[in-house]
């Protein structure tokens, strides 16, 4: 015996391989195969119905076949709880509900006030990953995906799409659940998410002509509305409109494309800015706060008049124009700037004084009530330079 | 002939070691004492085990050929050496313990969705009994194999990271309190360079060891110090939410997200690095026995570990909470006598040699 040990000595690691092989070769080739054991989740929505929790889950199931073809199937149930709510899935399924491939999570109306908790289940509880995007509707959830689903294509890619093309235009970055967390553990407690809507009359016109070309007006189903959720303490509280939403984007380096609308003498002109450079300091005197913003905005001058009628090409800007153009950014920074306040938000002012005057900044907070209240004493000084081609 | 390492395979074990238990969970836990100033506790704990890596040099200098436990027995009576190494028996499985959960759970959350405890454990066994029977040339020889991978995988993690990275994270945010306290609580996942005082009648020492080693040493913790950086930078508020810093660094930004499994490179990088740990560790563990009970084999004293391991791992550590709740409690203190008391102890036998010498 202890020869024949001597002699397998030298082949132990090959041995050992063996041996692991033997140990699980046989346990893993009697189990079915993953797809048939796991549902893979692509896209999750939740509402709550009075106490109880509605789960719809988009589940992606691989075939194998030929052709590439994604199977994308729509799964609902309810319970007093989200785990409970999710058990019945499974039961209804017959497979084990997985999370790790879900990129959006849609939270219907009645369920936004629940959204710290829902968000803690998945992230704790399911390990959902914190880069799923979040986004909220008017809708119900169920309904809101269940006419993604109606349209046979692949709903996250939908949700996507919009939010890619919004997080360079809209949100200045994606809404994720990261995103939501950074601002709700944050000292002012405020997050946004993202919002989306079911067009109603798209999706009739989709049904009539059902038989026909589908794909062109498939995207035009969900509403993508331009407006952001604000939530305080966990607790949605304001619907930012897109032209607040506007107003906002002001401060952020990264949406440099936009039209600036001015009004005046009932008449509507379009400016198209195609680049701005955007300058933020901060300071306190004498326990004063101030925010100076300094925008570099360059104007194509492009001239649209009468929106949609006319399109004139402007050679300069007129002292008249350039003043005109100022006024409409300020007015639109300062309805901005009233609804944060009313709200009681502004986490990316409170984190510039924050870095960067943190001793002054903290001798002022505590000369304050309530922290909450800091974005009304913050005097905001603009500056606006318009620049030509 | 005694089996002896080379000065690069012993820098790249030192270097290894600096990763254990740093780049998973720790930077989130020390999140809730420190915030933004984790990174200078990280800075603070390393500076410490550069004192105690000269400690080592100016030991290793003067004893060349001497193992510490002889050192030990010699200075200190052997009934003492004894009891500090039966402690450091105790320190060590609770510093592979933590390893073997802290990645455990890090290989389940990422690789192994359903609880595979068995292979797991099977594996780690296997691993650390195949090197620690390999002899420590063999050990040496794999941790210079896979230092290069695992450098390479954590260096492509950081600048993946950057892709993510927002705004520097906030310094000086944590009262000093909380700081120390901090530091106190996780004082076990530091001080890895005491460990080369265990090995040094086993490697070899000539005029550019201190330099290499010292050059493999900080080039690791620059690393760990920039994996640590990006995460605090990357989270901020939300650190404490998560507890795999290496793999979350380069998973945040949707557009990542959806090239898939992209944490693949974290996950082999982590791989490596329990492999070459547990090897290190176990080796250690067996050496320990060896020293204690010298008529026992080698082979002897790798069983009568893997024994010790399962028993408490059964009985005891059976879940990363109890685990993780003994390192930052009573394993605390053992950890600070074994990682910095013996070495300032050692640092004693030095005086002796001047007074030697000037008799």
């Amino acid at each position: 015996m202890k020869q024949l040990l001597s002699r397998l000595k030298p082949y132990s690691i090959f041995i050992f391989f063996v041996f692991m092989l033997l140990l699980t070769f046989p346990q893993n080739l009697s189990k079915s195969s993953e797809s048939s054991r796991n549902a893979i989740i692509t896209t999750v929505g939740i509402d709550k119905k009075e106490e109880n929790y509605e789960l719809t889950l988009i589940s992606f199931t691989p075939t194998a076949g030929k052709e590439f073809v994604e199977v994308y199937d729509l799964i609902s149930s309810e319970g007093d709880s989200i785990s409970s709510a999710l058990k019945k899935a499974e039961l209804n399924l017959g497979r084990v509900i997985e999370f790790y491939h879900t990129e959006n999570l849609v939270i219907g109306k009645e369920a936004q006030d629940d959204i710290v908790e829902i968000l803690d289940y998945f992230v704790k509880d399911k390990t959902l990953a914190f880069s799923s995007v979040i986004v909220g509707t008017e809708n119900s959830a169920k309904e809101f995906l269940t006419k993604l689903h109606k349209q046979n294509d692949n709903p996250s890619a939908i949700i996507n799409e919009l939010m890619l093309h919004n997080s360079k235009s809209i949100y200045y970055r994606k809404p994720t659940i990261e995103d939501f967390f950074s601002g709700y553990y944050s000292p002012l407690k405020t997050s946004y998410i993202a919002d989306l809507g079911v067009n109603a009359e798209e999706e009739d016109e989709q049904s009539e002509s059902q038989s026909g070309e589908s794909s062109k007006s498939s995207r035009k189903i969900i509403k993508n509305t331009g407006e952001v959720r604000m939530f305080k303490d966990g607790k949605m509280v304001y619907k930012l409109s897109p032209d607040e939403v506007n107003g906002l984007n002001w401060f952020q380096d990264s949406i440099t494309n936009r039209y600036i609308k001015v009004e005046k003498d009932g008449k509507i002109k379009m400016y198209h800015m195609d680049n701005k450079a955007v300058d933020k300091k901060v300071e306190i005197k004498d326990n004063q706060p101030i925010f100076k913003l300094n925008l570099k905005i360059h104007i194509d001058k492009q001239e649209i008049q009468e929106f949609g009628r006319k399109h004139v090409e402007v050679k300069e800007l007129t002292n008249k124009e350039q003043d005109l153009i100022k006024e409409s950014i300020r007015n639109e920074i300062k309805q901005s700037i009233d609804k944060i306040i009313e709200f009681k938000g502004g986490n990316q002012v409170y984190e510039k004084f924050y870095r960067e005057e943190r001793i002054k900044f903290k001798k002022f907070l505590n000369s304050l009530e309530n922290i909450d209240d800091f974005l009304s004493k913050v005097i905001f000084e603009i500056k606006i330079d318009l620049l030509d081609d | 002939m005694k089996e002896t390492i080379t000065t690069r395979q012993t820098a790249i074990m030192a270097s290894i070691l600096l990763f254990a238990n740093k780049i998973l969970t720790l930077p989130s836990l020390l999140y809730e004492y420190a915030k933004g100033d984790v990174l200078l506790i990280f800075l603070m704990m390393f500076a410490i085990d550069i004192g105690v890596l000269f400690i080592f040099f100016a030991l290793k200098k003067k004893y060349k050929d001497k193992s510490f436990f002889t050192l030990l027995s010699e200075k200190l009576t052997r009934p003492i050496a004894i009891i500090i190494y039966l402690s450091l028996l105790v320190y060590f499985f609770l510093e592979i313990l933590v390893n073997y959960n802290v990645t455990g759970i890090y290989f389940k959350t990422q690789i192994y969705h359903n609880d595979e405890k068995i292979i797991f454990i099977v594996l780690t066994l296997a691993i650390f009994a195949v090197t620690a029977a390999g002899g420590f040339r063999g050990l040496g020889r794999t941790v210079e194999f896979f230092y290069y991978p695992i450098i390479l995988g954590a260096s492509i993690c950081i600048l993946i990271s950057f892709f993510n990275f927002r705004e520097p994270l906030v310094l000086f945010d944590s009262t000093a309190k909380s700081f120390f306290i901090g530091a106190f609580k996780h004082a076990l996942t530091f001080g890895d360079s005491f460990i080369l005082f265990l090995l040094m009648d086993k490697i070899q020492y000539d005029e550019k060891a201190k330099k290499k080693i010292l050059c493999y040493v900080l080039i690791t913790m620059g690393i760990v110090l920039l994996i640590v950086f990006m995460f605090l930078s990357i989270f901020q508020n939300t650190a404490f939410l998560h507890s795999s810093a290496i793999s979350d660094i380069i998973l945040l930004s949707p557009e990542i997200f959806s090239i898939g499994r992209l944490d693949i490179i974290a996950v082999t990088t982590v791989m490596f690095l329990t492999l070459c740990q547990i090897s290190i560790y176990g080796y250690i563990l067996s050496d320990l026995i060896k020293n204690i009970f010298p008529r026992i084999s080698r082979n002897v004293c790798i069983f009568i570990v893997i024994v010790v391991f399962l028993l408490l791992y059964a009985l005891v550590f059976n879940t990363a909470d109890v685990v993780i709740d003994s390192a930052r409690s009573w394993g605390i203190y053992l950890a600070i006598f074994t990682q910095y008391i013996v070495p300032v102890i050692s640092s004693f036998f030095l005086i002796g040699k001047k007074k030697e010498a000037q008799t």
